[in-house]
């Protein structure tokens, strides 16, 4: 099982991060989520997901608390702390910035 | 921090969360495919593949949380811990040699800091300064100001936010026995002790109220050192209140000081505080009464410097507001001495107290901390031998390892931990050491008959220096051979015999060489230093000091005239005289040996013009005969010489004073500045001549007179002669004077009875320090070099296996191989001993001022220190050597 698009390393914790600031989730839900946003393009193994989330946990930009699912199960949810939307804006401004200099670069000259 | 407790203990149970995280992450995945309308079986199936491996997952998503650097740290102590255990032999060797290294070091620099190097456990100890007088005819400074000069400073000067003053005496108290005894206390100004700033460990200080004349209502109030108090109050806390006599003045008990203060005289800790007022009651005579005749009164004067001023500021103020001043409070017959002629007032820094005994030993100290650091260079050297042969036995491995991919510096790091565990488990043990042998090696520095068992107390700075020296010895042991095994390169050793193996084995010699050059150096150092203590010990011409007991009486509490204490002295002699076992008994002014010898200016009738300065004595009668000074020409004192009418020389002292001439029935002058001492003397005998202040100086020329009341009473030295009591066995000399005294000298206290022997053997104190340590070091080395030597050679005969098998098989008998391998060691231990000698040689100049009786450049020593090393390496190379010698060729070439 390949990644279909090689991620830059970070990339998959600030699409995380992202997820978690419309609501907080639960590791199989931010899966579901990250790829039906991409439309499909990209997709979240999990041998990813869980070492990139405790990294989270680790930075304190994410927190982790044991709750009933909708279809009452024990599922893990994360949130966004303070931290982390911080950590969030200024990554994403940054990210911007890179991607467009990548663009303007690649663009054929017409 | 919560956080990181929880990483540190509850790992376990994260991974045990994220496994069933991941359990409900796989049901949702697993329920979303059944909904895809997926078989059940299916559904699971293809939910695991997407998945992964769980458990892998867990520890990798675990391992987020790990410290990476100080878990491979971990991974190295733990295949440390292993390797030495596999090799208990070489962990035991290993660690025990650097317990010798840091042991000795700390001990040595644990004594040079308690004797020199530590501030005085007050507040803010920076800002202690103290008062002296320094005169160009003297080396040191005196450390007593005139008493009205330092109340002149604390008046009116602004650099000192407090100056209290410091003064001693032998005061009288009764020991648990119930006898009087006479121990060291302080009379202290009522500002002195909380001026410091010390707490007191029950009770209170001497305040500034209990300081005054008469002293306080209800008694005279003493403060007790808390080593005092242990010995005589049994560490009772309900002491405080109780009242005591003290030199027969009715005193009360209002503190107890801590134990880790002992005064500010390193060395000497007084036993008792006192108000400074208290002195007026220990004067004999109105005349004495240092508060009545304030003019001559001196003290030692400890100042605080006020906030923000600074001891250059503080010097600059003396020298311009104080120059002329002080001089008119020093006592008129001093002012006109050759002690003030261009004498300086100074203050100086005391934050480290007063320490005689810096003075004493602090020179010797440093020697001996040089000889330690060579010892742990030694140790360090040796280890560094061993583990470098270590490493070349596992050259294999390390180059499997290197291999494998572990990478030069992760290899250093590997046998870098395994060095520093051996210096760690070195250090703690060396710690211990130190803690114990302390207080037994300062025991050397103690004073003769202070009754003190040591005065160097070990402290906590003993770990934080045996933790640095670990650190310090691990990179100096440790490094070179992790430096090799890190650079072992797996092509070179696994194709086969490694070639790097010359240059090793050459380091690996000029170790060993290195070793022996430092041993050579301590050994040699260790027989001029032990040659220098017999020569002392064997240098007292003049005085026989086995069994003679020496007892300071202490008269000074008999308010008696000079005349009335003469003659209880000389009754007490002869009765001394009629105990049975007592030989003999006499007494004198001053006590051979104690550094104490003063000086007269004399000059014969007939040549006035030619003035001798020369040592005096004032003695009883039969003392010569007691001590063991044989008599020339002439007579001894009797008990009918009181005066100084007549005199007795010594053999040196005739001859400089009258030449050639018969000095008997001749007339000797003495005038002096204090004109107390002028005296106009026949000479009524000739002695020979007996060393006075100290072993190592040669006998000066000496004058005796009779000890009688012009010395009582112009002596100084508080109305007291020494006795001197020769009997077979001391305890008779004691019973003796004990009666003696009961019947003559009731109300006295009894002061610590000292063997003359112990006296000779205390004034050689740093002697014998350097002679025994120097000795215990040398021996030390030996065994470490033969270690060193027996290793190499081990590990040699190991490698070169095949190469003696062949000679053998080529024709080499036995003993051609056995001389084979000794010659080897021959020659290292050749290269080692002639850069020791030369080195020796070369450093003679640091230690000759140590020497007594020998050149630094003893041939004889030298070449018994030669002998030595080769006995010893030829010792330890002979079972190497036949071990070699003893190879069967065929099994050793078959091996290949």
């Amino acid at each position: 099982m390949k990644d279909r698009y090689d991620l830059f390393p970070g990339a998959l914790e600030l699409m995380v991060l992202r997820s978690l600031e419309l609501a907080p989730m639960h590791g199989y839900a931010l899966a579901t989520h990250i790829k039906q946003r991409s439309h499909d393009l990209l997709r979240v193994e999990e041998g990813s997901l869980y070492p990139a989330l405790q990294r989270l946990l680790k930075g304190s930009l994410a927190t982790a608390a044991w709750e009933l699912s909708s279809n009452s199960r024990q599922v893990r949810t994360y949130s966004l702390t303070a931290k982390g939307r911080k950590y969030l804006e200024k990554r994403t401004a940054r990210l911007d910035k890179m991607i467009e200099g990548v663009q303007l670069v690649l663009a054929r000259e017409s | 921090m919560h956080e990181w407790w929880a990483r540190l203990f509850f790992r376990s149970r994260m991974r045990a969360e994220l496994t069933r995280e991941m359990a409900a992450h796989l049901e949702a995945k697993t329920a979303a495919l059944l909904e895809e309308g997926l078989s059940h079986e299916e559904a699971s199936r293809r939910a695991r593949i997407e998945f992964g491996n769980t458990p892998l997952l867990a520890e990798r998503s675990a391992e987020i949380w790990r410290w990476p650097r100080l878990e491979s740290t971990w991974a190295d102590l733990k295949l440390a811990l292993h390797k030495l255990r596999k090799s208990p032999g070489y962990a035991v060797v290993a660690i025990l040699t650097m317990v010798i290294g840091i042991g000795a070091s700390t001990t040595i620099f644990t004594i040079l800091d308690a004797v020199m190097l530590r501030s005085l456990p007050v507040q803010r100890p920076s800002e202690l300064v103290s008062f002296g007088i320094k005169s160009p005819t003297q080396p040191r400074v005196g450390i007593g100001i005139p008493a009205r000069l330092a109340d002149l400073l604390r008046d009116h000067s602004h650099s000192y936010s407090d100056l209290s003053g410091w003064d001693g005496s032998m005061v009288a108290v009764r020991d648990p026995e119930g006898s009087l005894r006479s121990v060291d206390a302080s009379l202290v100004t009522g500002n002195a002790l909380p001026m410091l700033g010390v707490r007191p460990y029950l009770g209170r200080l001497i305040e500034p109220s209990d300081d005054i004349p008469g002293g306080p209502v209800g008694g005279w109030p003493v403060v007790l050192n808390y080593d005092f108090w242990l010995a005589n109050f049994h560490g009772d806390p309900e002491v405080i209140g109780k009242a005591i006599t003290v030199s027969a003045q009715p005193a009360v008990i209002v503190g107890v000081l801590p134990a880790s203060f002992s005064g500010i005289f390193i060395g000497s800790p007084n036993k008792l505080y006192l108000p400074a007022h208290f002195a007026s009651k220990l004067a004999a005579t109105a005349e004495q009464d240092p508060y009545l005749h304030p003019e001559s009164r001196f003290e030692i004067a400890l100042g605080r410097l006020a906030h923000g001023v600074s001891l250059t500021q503080a010097k600059t103020e003396l020298a311009s507001g104080y120059a002329s001043a002080w001089r008119d409070m020093i006592p008129a017959p001093m002012r006109d001495s050759p002690f003030m002629r261009g004498a300086t007032l100074m203050v100086s820094p005391a934050n480290r107290g007063f320490s005689e005994l810096a003075v004493q030993y602090g020179s010797s100290l440093l020697m001996l901390q040089g000889v330690v650091l060579l010892v742990l260079l030694l140790c360090c050297v040796n280890l560094g031998g061993l583990q470098l042969a270590r490493v070349q036995r596992h050259q294999q491995e390390f180059a499997i390892r290197n291999a494998l991919g572990a990478g030069r510096t992760r290899i250093v790091r590997q046998c870098l931990t395994e060095s520093f565990l051996i210096a760690a488990a070195g250090s703690i043990l060396a710690a211990a050491l130190a803690w114990l042998a302390t207080p037994t090696l300062g025991a050397f520095l103690t004073p003769a008959g202070s009754g003190e068992n040591s005065v160097v107390r070990p402290d906590a700075s003993i770990l934080l220096l045996t933790t640095s020296l670990s650190v310090v010895t691990t990179l100096m042991f440790g490094l070179l051979p992790a430096l090799q095994a890190g650079g072992t390169s797996p092509a070179i050793v696994l194709k086969g015999q490694g070639t790097n193996q010359r240059s090793s084995n050459l380091r690996r010699n000029l170790l060993v060489s290195g070793q022996f050059a430092l041993t050579l150096i301590l050994v040699f150092g260790a027989g001029l230093f032990t040659q220098t203590l017999s020569r002392l010990r064997n240098n007292h011409a003049g005085f026989e000091p086995a069994h003679i007991l020496e007892v300071c009486a202490q008269f000074q509490a008999i308010h008696k005239t000079p005349v009335e204490i003469a003659s209880i002295y000389h009754l007490m002699t002869a009765k001394l005289r009629t105990y049975p076992g007592v030989e003999s008994a006499a007494y004198t002014w001053v006590t051979p040996l104690t550094g104490f010898a003063p000086k007269l200016k004399v000059h014969s009738l007939a040549h006035a013009e030619h003035e001798h300065s020369i040592a005096f004595n004032e003695v009883g009668d039969g003392y010569f005969s007691t001590i063991g000074t044989r008599l020339l020409a002439g007579r001894e004192f009797t008990t009918d010489d009181a005066d100084r009418t007549i005199c007795v020389l010594n053999q040196s002292a005739a001859h400089l004073v009258f030449a050639d001439a018969i000095a008997i029935g001749e007339t000797l002058k003495s005038e002096n500045p204090e004109a107390k001492w002028t005296a106009v003397c026949r000479v009524v005998g000739i002695v020979e001549d007996a060393r006075y202040s100290n072993l190592r100086d040669p006998a000066p020329a000496t004058v005796y007179f009779p000890a009688g009341a012009p010395a009582l009473a112009h002596g100084g030295y508080d109305n007291n002669f020494v006795f001197f009591i020769r009997s077979a066995h001391d305890a008779d000399s004691m019973a003796a004077y004990r009666a003696a005294l009961s019947e003559y000298g009731e109300g006295t206290a009894y002061s610590v009875f000292l063997p003359l022997q112990e006296q000779v053997d205390q004034s050689l104190g740093s002697e014998r320090l350097i002679s025994i340590l120097s000795s215990a070091f040398a021996g030390v080395a030996l065994l470490l070099s033969g270690i060193g030597i027996f290793g190499l050679l081990a590990l040699q005969v190991q490698q070169r296996k095949r190469e003696i098998g062949v000679r053998m098989a080529l024709g080499a008998d036995r003993a051609s191989v056995l001389r084979m391998i000794t010659k080897e060691a021959m020659k290292m231990i050749a290269i080692g001993t002639l850069v020791g000698v030369i080195i020796a040689l070369a450093g003679g100049v640091l230690v000759s001022r140590f020497l007594y009786g020998v050149s630094a450049a003893n041939p004889w020593i030298a070449t018994a220190s030669v002998a030595i090393l080769f006995a010893v390496g030829l010792a330890a190379s002979v079972i190497p050597a036949r071990r070699a010698a003893l190879l069967d060729p065929m099994l050793s070439l078959r091996s290949e």
